[in-house]
């Protein structure tokens, strides 16, 4: 069975902006109540990926980045890289447990690896 | 941009040729963004002294690994520390190491600003060369290829040479029996 993509994230100059306007879209709430002040949306809806907004630096473009879940993060971005990708950011274990990595795929797209603290 | 950095930091002028002329090499590719990108960021970092606050915070007794936290101690927003955040780990100068331990990977004492500065250009200059290797090929028969070109100016010929005389000497050492690929180095006038 492949992986899945679990969550997507917003890339944005102006996030609260384009939270506000996410959440008027679709009824969407936000919640930052986490160690990362991440901006998590939450679609209430039972279905579909979870997702977030992260703020763009100004050198940066907005962008969505894809996260797929994977079961050991180091081991596919070992994978992604003898494939012709290359890493953008290395595995991370963030505060609340999770642990994430970004990688450009041989196009240049970013995707983000991802293995959730309760997995 | 590279080349004003590049004097305030004191490199050699070519070193910053180097710089650039890696810049120009692979123009309008994806390495090419990404150098730009990372570069951009390095200008960011070494900037803005929130950078080095983040990583000196690490190591403080009491340290708390919470971008809240961080953000209140440094009077600084939310977005502000993860913007930080993303190009210090992008770059490979902190880690989170576990869910409660921030890690300081750029070597340096903070008293020393030149050394902090210099390490972040190093940083730079590795994933640069690593994004440029990441660019080989493969070839025919499932063979990796690679290929590059630099273009430099007459006067750093001779320390090209120099360089290239120790490379010719130390891949000599490499020689084996079995001949399956082979490096060729030319210079030749740009034109």
């Amino acid at each position: 069975m492949g992986q899945p993509v679990l969550r997507w994230q917003i890339i944005s100059k102006n996030p609260d902006q384009t939270a506000d306007f996410y959440c008027r879209l679709f009824d969407w709430t936000i919640n930052s109540d986490n160690a990362l002040g991440y901006r998590m949306i939450e679609t209430s809806s039972g279905r579909g990926a979870e997702g977030g907004v992260w703020p763009c630096p100004p050198e940066g473009q907005a962008t969505v980045v894809l996260y797929v879940a994977v079961d050991d993060v180091a081991t596919y971005v070992e994978k992604a890289r003898q494939l012709g990708g290359s890493v953008i950011i290395p595995p991370q274990k963030l505060p609340d447990g999770d642990e994430m990595a970004l990688i450009y795929d041989p196009e240049g797209l970013a995707v983000g690896l991802f293995k959730p603290a309760k997995a | 941009m590279i080349k004003n950095l590049g004097e305030r930091l004191g490199l050699r002028p070519e070193e910053i040729e180097a710089f650039i002329a890696r810049e120009r090499q692979a123009a309008d590719t994806v390495v090419s963004r990404e150098i730009r990108w990372l570069t951009m960021e390095t200008v960011a970092l070494l900037s803005d002294g929130s950078h080095r606050a983040i990583l000196e915070m690490t190591s403080m007794e009491g340290f708390v690994p919470d971008t809240r936290w961080v953000a209140r101690a440094l009077d600084l927003t939310v977005d502000e520390v993860n913007m930080a955040l993303s190009r210090l780990t992008r770059l490979g100068l902190l880690e989170m190491a576990t869910a409660n331990r921030w890690v300081d990977r750029s070597e340096v004492g903070h008293s020393n600003g030149d050394g902090f500065a210099q390490q972040v250009i190093r940083r730079l200059s590795e994933q640069a060369r690593r994004l440029s290797a990441s660019n080989d090929e493969e070839g025919p028969g499932g063979k990796t290829t690679s290929a590059a070109r630099i273009e430099i100016g007459a006067a750093q010929l001779p320390a090209l040479m120099e360089l290239i005389d120790r490379l010719r000497r130390e891949a000599e050492d490499l020689q084996q029996c079995e001949r399956e690929y082979q490096l060729e180095i030319k210079i030749a006038p740009v034109g």
